[in-house]
């Protein structure tokens, strides 16, 4: 049963990867093809696919963080997290960042999402919020993926 | 087939056969195999060595986190550092003092049919840093290894570590509680119209 569950949680650890980082890094390299090329009918399209895409980024990160705890209890460290190892302090890092990472997430759903909308030709206010935090977001991604990286060679 | 596909199956073949090669040559049980991390982790078991007088005393605690009441099983691997050879037929003690300073001897038998293999099971009565001396009283070798080992109250409690790692977790997924309600509140309300656009 265990072998199966450990199993389970990093594969859908990796679906939950390609989900919510890759999802951000193709959002990330369109929106700039997008601004690049000053085509406003890009952004209409990424605008008008917003929906799907904040739902993808929802599952993804269920997915992540669900798996993430599902291995933290079956590996069954009392604290979880393996404080004071140095592992410990990698893990607790991701972890402070992944909450960043969900609290700039819900200001995303919650404040701009639901106003994004194109105004006589133009992308509102709201559409800038939302890719520039995107992009904040993309980067915490990214460094969060390096500091699970980190683990692996973090006692080698 | 190319000098390049060549050269990568040469190095797929020299790596996949590194990997394998240290398992393989293991003695016995307190190798860990399997994931890296599990391995980097020590997941499932705590693992540390001393040498004194000339032999390698390898020290695994199963599971890795002794909690008070809960039955912790000790192994000792005792290897002589010249020869790399693994010493059976040891007589061996295992010493044990609690946080208060009390303390008593058990006998640390060799596992029969494991060779260097001195393993008991304790029951950790007492919360905090438990001393864990393997001593050797064979004549002619002699030595003994320290090892400390801290018992914490229950897998949820204990030091600083312990509830700092539990909150941090606590704290993520309440994080993800939050978003999940947003997120789904956020489906169920009309779109509106951007004040600033």
């Amino acid at each position: 049963m265990q072998p199966a569950l450990d199993y389970l949680s990093t594969f859908l650890h990796l679906i939950g990867m390609l989900l919510f980082a890759g999802g951000h890094i193709w959002f990330g390299v369109f929106t700039a093809i997008a601004e690049r090329h000053q085509r406003r009918m890009d952004e209409q399209v990424l605008v008008a696919h917003l929906p799907v895409l904040a739902n993808g980024f929802g599952v993804g990160v269920l997915l992540l963080f669900g798996s993430g705890l599902l291995k933290l209890l079956l590996w069954g460290e009392p604290g979880l997290i393996f404080l004071p190892d140095l592992y410990g302090w990698i893990l607790l890092s991701k972890l402070l960042l992944y909450m960043v990472i969900v609290a700039n997430g819900i200001v995303i759903e919650r404040r701009y999402l639901p106003v994004v909308r194109v105004v006589g030709g133009e992308m509102s206010a709201a559409w800038r919020q939302v890719k520039l935090r995107a992009r904040f977001n993309l980067v915490l991604i990214l460094i969060v993926v390096a500091l699970g990286e980190t683990l692996r060679f973090s006692r080698l | 087939m190319s000098n390049g596909y060549w050269v990568l199956a040469i190095i797929c073949w020299l790596v996949f056969s590194g990997i394998r090669s240290p398992v393989a040559a293991h003695h016995g049980g307190i190798g860990i195999e399997g994931d890296l991390v599990e391995w980097a982790l020590n997941i499932d078991q705590w693992q540390e060595e001393q040498i004194d007088q000339g032999h390698r005393i390898k020290f695994l605690a199963y599971p890795r986190q002794p909690v008070r009441g809960g039955r912790t099983r000790l192994i000792f691997e005792i290897q002589a550092v010249a020869t790399g050879a693994y010493v059976g037929g040891l007589a061996m003690q295992l010493r044990i003092q609690t946080p208060d300073g009390a303390a008593r001897t058990v006998p640390l038998p060799e596992t029969a049919g494991v060779t260097a293999y001195y393993e008991t099971a304790v029951e950790f009565a007492q919360v905090g840093e438990y001393r864990l001396t393997a001593i050797s009283t064979t004549p002619d070798a002699s030595f003994q290894a320290t090892f400390q080992r801290r018992v914490s109250p229950s897998v949820l409690l204990g030091d600083w570590a312990t509830i700092t790692g539990n909150l941090a977790v606590l704290a993520a997924f309440t994080m993800t509680w939050v978003g999940l309600i947003a997120a789904v509140q956020r489906r169920f309300t009309a779109f509106q119209i951007d004040p600033n656009p």
